[in-house]
């Protein structure tokens, strides 16, 4: 239970450092995205049943603080959590490489969806401008800052859940 | 295998509904009560790390410009004495204005007329796509939807959400935002749309018109979602559009969109209720 306990606030700051800090952190009018390096970093060290929850909370506590319709990031976020979790099997190569590459995937799965909710919900359609003004720049902040967040969730869990010492 | 299997569907299933159900009731607005509510620590929070942010952000803005503000404050200085000769001219015109408008007991709701309340802008949209500011007022100081928000320098956008602390404001530069526009300089109107860039976008002015290149660009009062003659920004780079139907243009804000710290709210902007007329034109 204590993972839920250090998830609730990890992720309301996550949320609230995206709709603040953010500002700060911009590059071509692009920001970071918190929530899904939060998220996504939990997702490759924790088991898919304890990745779940944070993807729904993480997304639900973003979408508080948009204009789009609560349960988007949390649906994008899902979807991005299972996707890892069938990934990850099929990948020998659990280093460094990793977070930036299930990132990258992340963050441009996240825009897709988000953005095909927001024109259901009647917001304009951006079209290729997104890819120039939103995806590329956020995922160039998304991959600088990955492996610090990783490397922090990483630490988290491990304080947590410290593992055992076996005599031999 | 098969036992492992079966919790894991189960979470990813109740995962999903869980969030398709959340997207849906949001969408219909059932959600929209328990949203205001639970926004109101997020708006809490937000202001803190606002707060901190704006800190961080003007220290490095001042740093960085301390160099140019010398330079600066002369060129200003010139234009004060400028400004003050046409600012006495104006004087003038506007107590004839005034002495003329009272003879012909001509009346409208003037700036000096509206209530305004200051607000502080303490976030922004999570959603990369959407230029929404978050401010730190709410129904409890008598912000309501569509009031419109400006700093000294231009329109700023119009409120979209209110709970009873916080408010949602959805900028000029919105790509859904358009506002009915006037041309300072030759009087005709057309409309300014926002773009993903961040720039404004001038278009539907007649061909018969003219746009000059600087010229300023200022509310209609059309529609009536905006009051008239606020500034909303100058025009650059006119061209006929691509079906040369109207003349169209770029354009700027001298507003600092990303440096939005503080905003004024107009709480009593009362627009004349239109859609009597629509209704009226449908039942003919």
């Amino acid at each position: 239970m204590a993972i839920y306990y250090v998830g609730f606030p990890l992720l309301l700051l996550a949320a609230v450092f995206d709709a603040t800090i953010r500002t700060l952190l911009r590059f071509w009018g692009g920001g970071p995205n918190r929530g899904v390096l939060v998220v996504v970093s939990w997702a490759l060290v924790v088991d898919l049943r304890e990745a779940l929850p944070w993807a729904v909370m993480g997304g639900v506590f973003r979408d508080l603080l948009s204009v789009a319709p609560t349960g988007t990031s949390a649906l994008a976020l899902v979807i991005i959590v299972v996707s890892i979790d069938q990934l990850i099997p099929k990948l020998s190569w659990r280093n460094v490489i990793l977070p930036l590459l299930s990132t990258a995937l992340a963050t441009i799965a996240y825009d897709v969806i988000a953005l095909v909710i927001l024109v259901i919900d009647g917001w304009p359609t951006p079209g290729l401008q997104t890819i120039t003004y939103v995806i590329f720049p956020g995922l160039f902040v998304n991959l600088v800052l990955v492996l610090l967040v990783y490397r922090t969730v990483a630490s988290i869990n491990q304080f947590l859940r410290p593992t055992r010492a076996s005599l031999l | 295998m098969l036992q492992n299997r079966s919790p894991r569907t189960t979470a990813i299933g109740l995962s999903v509904a869980v969030s398709v159900t959340l997207i849906f009731l949001s969408l219909l607005g059932t959600l929209a009560p328990a949203e205001s509510i639970a926004r109101v620590p997020l708006n809490f929070f937000e202001g803190i790390f606002g707060g901190l942010t704006e800190s961080v952000d003007n220290t490095a803005a001042e740093l960085a410009e301390i160099r140019s503000l010398r330079q600066r404050n002369q060129e200003l200085e010139e234009s004060l004495a400028a400004f003050q000769a046409e600012v006495a001219e104006l004087r003038e015109i506007r107590s004839d204005y005034d002495r003329l408008a009272a003879l012909v007991n001509y009346t409208t709701q003037t700036r000096d007329d509206f209530r305004y309340v200051t607000s502080d802008v303490i976030g922004r949209d999570t959603s990369p796509t959407v230029r929404v500011i978050h401010l730190n007022r709410g129904t409890r100081d008598g912000v309501s939807v569509d009031d419109p928000v400006v700093t000294e320098q231009g329109l700023v956008g119009r409120v979209i959400q209110v709970s009873a602390t916080g408010c949602e404001v959805l900028l000029i530069t919105d790509q859904s935002s358009a506002v009915n526009i006037r041309l300072q300089t030759s009087r005709d109107t057309g409309l300014v749309q926002g773009t993903l860039s961040g720039d404004l976008a001038l278009s539907f002015v007649d061909t018969e018109g003219e746009i000059v290149p600087g010229d300023l660009v200022l509310t209609s009062g059309e529609t009536q979602v905006f009051p008239s003659d606020i500034v909303v920004g100058q025009v650059s780079n006119p061209r006929l559009s691509d079906d040369e139907l109207f003349l169209e243009s770029s354009g700027t804000s001298f507003v600092d969109f990303s440096r939005l710290e503080m905003v004024l709210i107009i709480t009593n902007w009362e627009p004349v209720d239109l859609e009597v007329f629509e209704q009226d034109e449908e039942e003919n």
